[in-house]
C-alpha cells in the first residue's frame, strides 16, 4: 500500500469516527422517553419526557390574561396536573388523546412545551352512527349548521 | 363492473412483468435484444395505466362497490381531493406506483439508443422484476378492487388533513416520480454489472436518467415543506418527520452521485462509488415506501398486522444483498486509472462525505426509535435538536463548499484562484460584520456567512459563463443566452447552486427572525406582534360540501399590509376531527402566519396564535430556481451536438482553469 492510499484511508477512519462519536453524543442527548401518567411518576423531575394520555373531562382552564393554559392528563389510573403557554394546533377538547412534550416541574405536575393532539396518523373515520362531538360546533358558535 | 375489469387489468399488468423478466433474462444471456420486449413493456404500461385510469373513473363515479373507494371516498368530497385520493392511501398509492413504474419500463425502452441497447435486456429484466413485486401486491395482499358486500350507501371521504389544501394534491406524485425515476438509474446500473462495462457511456447515460427523478424530488420536497407550512399550522416548514427524512435520503444520494459522477467523468475514478451510490439511493426509496406506507414507525407491533409491511422489507432485503453480492462479484473487474487528486477533485470528494454523512445521520435518526423499541422495549423519541445539532454544521460546510468548488482548478492549486472568490467573500464579511454589530448568535453568523458567500459566488460564476471569451465578438443578448445554453449543463448546476444558496439564506433568516405570540381577543381588539397588528373582527360559520368551516376574521396592518386575514377551523362531516388551516400573508420581507387556535362562542372571544415569519416566499422560491436549473441541466443537447461531444476519459490535468461543469 503506498502512502498517499494509507492517508486516504486514515482520513476516512478519522472523519467517520468522528462522526460516530458526535452522533452518539447528540443522539443519547436528545432521545426523550414516551411515558404515561403512571410511568412519570418514576422518572426524575426536570427531565425531557412525552407524558402522553387523555384529557381529564372538564379540567381545562385557559387564562387569558397570563396566557397560560392547564388541564389535567390521565391514564384511569394516575393524573397529572398540566400547564402550558404553548397552544395546541388542532382543536384540543375534553377526553381527548394528547401527547406533551416537557418536564415534571414537581410530583404531580408537568409544564408542557408542545401540545400535540393525537388525531393520530393513521386516520379514524367516524364509526357508523357516530356523528361530529356533540356541542363541538355550538361551542365554536356554528350550533344550527348541518352540512 | 369497474372492479372486474380493473382487477382483470392489474393481474394482466402482473403476468405481463412475470413474462418480461423471462424474456429479458433471457435476452441478457445471448446478448440480443428480444423484439418481444417492447410489445411485453407496452402491455404492462396499458395495462397498468388503464388500472389507475380505471380507479380514478371509479373514484368519481362513487363507485363503492370497490373497497378502495369505499374507503377513501365519499359523495361530498370536491372532484380535485377525490382523484388525489387515488394515492391518498396505502392501496391506491401502490397502484399508483406500478402504473409509474411501467410507464418508467416504456420509456427506457423507446428512448435507448446506439449502444446502450446493449444495456437494455439486463436493465429491462430488473425493471420488470420490481414492477412485478409492485404489481404482486396490488392483486394479492393489498387488493383495491376488493368487492364490498353490501355496498355502503357513502364513504367517509380522504383524511382532513389531506383535502384542505391544492398543494396536498400535487405535492406526493412528484415525489413518487423521483422515487420511481430512481429505478431507472439502477437498473442500468445492474444491467452494466452483468456486462461488466461500468465504463464512460454507462456512466453518461445513467446521469441523464437520474437528472430527471432529482428535479420531481426536489420539487415533491420542497412542495412537502410547503405543504406543511400552509397547512399542518404550526409554523414550521420542516419537522424531522420520520416521513419527510425517508424521502430526504435518496435526494441527498443522488446528489451525491451527480457530483461523484464528474469525477468518474474527468479522472475515471471512483466507480464503485458511483454504482454504491445508485444502488443506494434506489433502495432508500424502497424503505421511504417501507417506512411512509406500512406504518412501522407507529409501532413495530403494528407493523405485521398487513402483509405488505413485511412484504417490502422482503423488497428491500433481496435488493440490498442482491446488489452488495453483484458489486463484490463484478466491481473488481473493472480496471481504474490510479487516483490523481486536485483542488476540484478534492472539494467533491469532500461535498460526497459531507453529503453521505448527512445521509447517514439523518437515517441513524429516523430508525433509532424503531431500534429502541424492538430491542429494548422503550417507546422514544429523537426530536429535532439531535437533527439540528448534528445536520447544522454540515450543512455549513456544503453550502460554502457551494461557494467554492466551481472556481477551483481540477490540476494544481493556482494563486488566482483566490481572486476569482473575492466578490462573495466581500459580501460574506459585510454581512457578517453588520450581523456582529447586531449580535447574532454564532449559528446565525456561520449559516448568513456560508449562505451569502454562495449566493454572490454562484451568480458571478453564471455571470462569468456569460460573458465572451477571450476574442470572442460580443453579439448582444442573443449571443449572452447561446453562450449559456452552450454549456448548459455548467449553467444547470450554477443555477441549482443559486436556488440551494436562497434556500440556505432562508432557513438561517426565518429560524432567526422568528417571532410568535399567541393571544385571545373580543371582537374589535387588536394585538401586536413584532411590527404588525392583528385586529379581531368577528366569526363566521359556513356550511360548504362536505365540511363546517369556522372562519375568525381579522384584519391585519403592517409593513407593506393591509388586508383582511381569515384564519379557519374546519370540522368534517365524516370525521371526529377539526382542522385549524392558517391564514397568510406573504411579503416579500415576512410572512404574517395568523392560526386560529380557539374559539369560546360564550365568552365572545377568539384565540389566535400570530407569527411572523422572515423572507418565507423566498425559500419556496429557491425550491423552484434549484428545480429549473436541474431541467436545464438535464435538457437534451441538440443531435448535433451529441454527436461532436466526445465521450473520453480526457488526460488528467488538461484544462485546468475550467470546471468540469462545463459541458
Amino acid at each position: 500500500m503506498n502512502r498517499p492510499r494509507a492517508a486516504t484511508l486514515l482520513g476516512i477512519v478519522l472523519v467517520a469516527g468522528a462522526l460516530v462519536v458526535l452522533v452518539a453524543i447528540s443522539l443519547t442527548s436528545a432521545i426523550v422517553y414516551y411515558v404515561t401518567p403512571t410511568e412519570l411518576a418514576a422518572r426524575s423531575t426536570g427531565e425531557p419526557v412525552r407524558l402522553y394520555g387523555i384529557v381529564a373531562p372538564g379540567s381545562v382552564r385557559w387564562n387569558g390574561a397570563d396566557s397560560l393554559l392547564s388541564f389535567r392528563v390521565t391514564d384511569g389510573t394516575t393524573t397529572v396536573a398540566v400547564s402550558s403557554r404553548s397552544l395546541p394546533t388542532a382543536l384540543f377538547r375534553d377526553g381527548v388523546g394528547v401527547v406533551l412534550a416537557g418536564r415534571s416541574t414537581e410530583p404531580g405536575r408537568f409544564m408542557a412545551d408542545e401540545i400535540l393532539v393525537k388525531h393520530s396518523e393513521v386516520y379514524q373515520p367516524l364509526k357508523p352512527g357516530e356523528t361530529i362531538p356533540p356541542g363541538l360546533l355550538e361551542r365554536l358558535g356554528a350550533g344550527g349548521t348541518t352540512p | 363492473m369497474i372492479g372486474l375489469v380493473g382487477s382483470a387489468a392489474s393481474a394482466v399488468g402482473l403476468l405481463a412483468a412475470i413474462v418480461g423478466i423471462l424474456l429479458g433474462v433471457r435476452a441478457a444471456r445471448s446478448g440480443a435484444w428480444d423484439r418481444r420486449l417492447t410489445i411485453v413493456a407496452w402491455t404492462t404500461c396499458i395495462a397498468l395505466v388503464g388500472a389507475n385510469l380505471l380507479m380514478v373513473a371509479a373514484l368519481v363515479g362513487r363507485d363503492f362497490s370497490i373497497a378502495y373507494v369505499a374507503q377513501v371516498g365519499s359523495r361530498s368530497t370536491p372532484l380535485l381531493y377525490t382523484i388525489a385520493s387515488l394515492w391518498g392511501a396505502l392501496e391506491g398509492s401502490i397502484l399508483f406506483w406500478a402504473g409509474l413504474l411501467s410507464i418508467a419500463v416504456v420509456l427506457l425502452v423507446s428512448r435507448t439508443r446506439g449502444p446502450d441497447r446493449a444495456l437494455l435486456p439486463a436493465s429491462t429484466a430488473t425493471l420488470f422484476a420490481i414492477l412485478a413485486f409492485f404489481a404482486a401486491i396490488v392483486v394479492g395482499p393489498g387488493d383495491p378492487w376488493r368487492r364490498m358486500d353490501p355496498v355502503p350507501p357513502d364513504g367517509p371521504g380522504p383524511n382532513p388533513l389531506l383535502q384542505n389544501h391544492p398543494l396536498m394534491a400535487i405535492h406526493p406524485p412528484f415525489l413518487y416520480l423521483g422515487f420511481v425515476g430512481l429505478a431507472i438509474p439502477y437498473a442500468l446500473t445492474v444491467a452494466a454489472l452483468v456486462a461488466g462495462r461500468l465504463d464512460e457511456r454507462w456512466l453518461q447515460t445513467v446521469r441523464r436518467w437520474t437528472l430527471g427523478p432529482w428535479v420531481a424530488l426536489t420539487l415533491g420536497l420542497v412542495l412537502g415543506a410547503w405543504w406543511s407550512y400552509a397547512v399542518l399550522g404550526w409554523g414550521g416548514y420542516w419537522a424531522w418527520d420520520p416521513v419527510e427524512n425517508v424521502a430526504l435520503l435518496p435526494w441527498l444520494t443522488a446528489t451525491a452521485f451527480l457530483h461523484s459522477a464528474m469525477v468518474q467523468e474527468r479522472r475515471g475514478m471512483l466507480r464503485g462509488w458511483n454504482v454504491g451510490l445508485i444502488s443506494a439511493s434506489f433502495l432508500l426509496t424502497i424503505l421511504a415506501t417501507l417506512v411512509t406506507r406500512s406504518g412501522i414507525l407507529n409501532s413495530v407491533h403494528a407493523f405485521t398486522r398487513s402483509l405488505i409491511g413485511p412484504l417490502f422489507l422482503l423488497l428491500f432485503a433481496i435488493a440490498l444483498v442482491g446488489s452488495v453480492i453483484l458489486i463484490v462479484a463484478r466491481l473488481p473487474g473493472q480496471a481504474e486509472p490510479p487516483p490523481r487528486l486536485g483542488a476540484r477533485t478534492t472539494a467533491f470528494l469532500l461535498n460526497n462525505i459531507l453529503l453521505v454523512a448527512v445521509a447517514a445521520i439523518v437515517l441513524v435518526g429516523t430508525l433509532f426509535p424503531l431500534f429502541a423499541d424492538a430491542v429494548a422495549g422503550a417507546q422514544v423519541s429523537v426530536g429535532a435538536p439531535y437533527f439540528e445539532r448534528v445536520v447544522g454544521p454540515i450543512a455549513v460546510g456544503l453550502v460554502a463548499l457551494v461557494a467554492i468548488g466551481p472556481s477551483l482548478p481540477w490540476g494544481e492549486w493556482r494563486p488566482e484562484t483566490r481572486r476569482a472568490l473575492l466578490p462573495g467573500a466581500v459580501v460574506a464579511i459585510g454581512i457578517v460584520g453588520l450581523l456582529l454589530l447586531r449580535g447574532g448568535s454564532p449559528e446565525l453568523l456561520a449559516g448568513a456567512a456560508a449562505g451569502s458567500f454562495a449566493l454572490v459566488q454562484s451568480a458571478w460564476y453564471i455571470v462569468r459563463r456569460a460573458m465572451p471569451g477571450n476574442g470572442a465578438i460580443d453579439r448582444g443578448p442573443a449571443a449572452v443566452v447561446q453562450r449559456l445554453l452552450r454549456r448548459r449543463r455548467s449553467v444547470g448546476g450554477l443555477v441549482v447552486h443559486l436556488g440551494i444558496a436562497v434556500i440556505a439564506l432562508v432557513i438561517v433568516a426565518s429560524g432567526a427572525g422568528r417571532q410568535e405570540s399567541s393571544v385571545t381577543l373580543r371582537a374589535d381588539q387588536t394585538a401586536r406582534v413584532g411590527d404588525f397588528e392583528v385586529r379581531f373582527t368577528g366569526t363566521r360559520s359556513e356550511v360548504r360540501s362536505n365540511r363546517v368551516v369556522i372562519v375568525g376574521s381579522a384584519v391585519a396592518t403592517g409593513p407593506g399590509i393591509d388586508s383582511p386575514v381569515a384564519p379557519e377551523l374546519t370540522v368534517f362531516t365524516g370525521s371526529a376531527q377539526a382542522i385549524a388551516t392558517p391564514a397568510i400573508v406573504a411579503t416579500p420581507g415576512a410572512d404574517l402566519y395568523v392560526t386560529l387556535v380557539d374559539i369560546d362562542a360564550t365568552a365572545g372571544t377568539a384565540t389566535f396564535r400570530i407569527g411572523i415569519h422572515p423572507f418565507m416566499s423566498w425559500l419556496w422560491l429557491g425550491g423552484g430556481i434549484a428545480a429549473l436549473g436541474g431541467l436545464i441541466a438535464a435538457w437534451p443537447p441538440s443531435r448535433r451536438g451529441m454527436a461532436t461531444v466526445p465521450v473520453v476519459v480526457r488526460p488528467a490535468g488538461d484544462d485546468p482553469a475550467r470546471g468540469i461543469l462545463d459541458g
